[in-house]
């Protein structure tokens, strides 16, 4: 017993306390550091999502318009869907680690079609449907988020 | 993992392209205009029916708010109504541009055109 506690006396030394404090430190910083970047995130969806969901918006309105005459329109069809890209790119760096991968899971999709022929109206379909899907998710992260404040 | 709001999406995706695809027709049911101030239909003008699958759907549009997708009953009450989800706006203006006939009507313009250049070219060669 009081081998043990001359042992943990021992211990206590400056640089045994100094090299403790250190490690936990780097922790503290690390965590800081995470948490500064989700709420400057947090604050950067809450600003942006509004006007770049209304942009997602309008573009899967107008693929879904489009595709009402999809051999005809397949070449608006891919520059609507090039302009999607952009607006996805920006949502995902303002999101979690979720949302993150189901927008990217779009855009992989998207970027598969960038090509678009007369059979590819299924994979359009496809690609409306996740879009709208990634608005919605968007949506309703917005509405929990201003409730966090 | 598929949410409940992914397949309320799915459905209504589905809606839209047996609309655009002219499986699912809608009927056009015009409401006569009431003098309430307080009710909010009071701005809604057209309401579009259809039976899918052996249900009967409802679908309108009042002032200020989202769509309305609704299944009803044969009297018309509202049994149950879809969560207002993103793409209920898409299917409203894929009924519209089903029931209006826009489509037909671009063709027939179209069509007109043609003939009359055909005519003129045809009375130029002459």
């Amino acid at each position: 017993m009081c081998f043990g506690r001359s042992v943990l006396f021992e211990w206590f030394s400056l640089s045994n306390v100094g090299n403790a404090a250190s490690i936990l430190g780097v922790g503290l910083s690390l965590y800081v550091i995470y948490n500064v970047r989700e709420i400057r995130k947090s604050y950067l969806f809450t600003a942006r999502a509004p006007a770049l969901l209304r942009s997602l918006h309008t573009r899967s309105s107008n693929i879904n318009d489009l595709r009402k005459e999809f051999a005809t329109s397949i070449e608006k069809i891919e520059a609507e869907l090039a302009r999607c890209l952009p607006i996805l790119e920006s949502l995902k760096r303002k999101v979690g680690r979720q949302e993150r991968k189901s927008i990217s899971d779009v855009v992989q999709l998207i970027t598969a079609n960038k090509t678009l022929s007369a059979g590819s109206e299924s994979a359009v379909r496809d690609i409306y449907k996740e879009l709208i899907k990634v608005e919605e998710a968007m949506r309703n992260l917005h509405k929990d988020k201003q409730w966090e404040r | 993992m598929t949410t409940a709001n992914d397949k309320l999406i799915d459905a209504i995706v589905s809606l839209i392209d047996g609309t655009q695809k002219g499986r699912i027709t809608w009927e056009v049911k015009k409401l006569t205009p009431t003098l309430s101030l307080t009710d909010p239909k009071i701005a809604v003008q057209a309401v579009y029916q259809t039976e899918y699958r052996g249900r009967k759907l409802r679908l309108y549009e009042a002032a200020y708010s989202s769509p309305t997708l609704e299944i009803i009953d044969d009297d018309g009450t509202a049994l149950w109504t879809f969560p207002p989800v993103s793409g209920l706006d898409d299917l409203l203006s894929s009924v519209r541009y089903e029931t209006a006939g826009v489509k037909e009507f671009l063709d027939d313009i179209i069509g007109e055109d043609e003939l009359e250049l055909k005519t003129e070219e045809m009375s130029h060669s002459r």
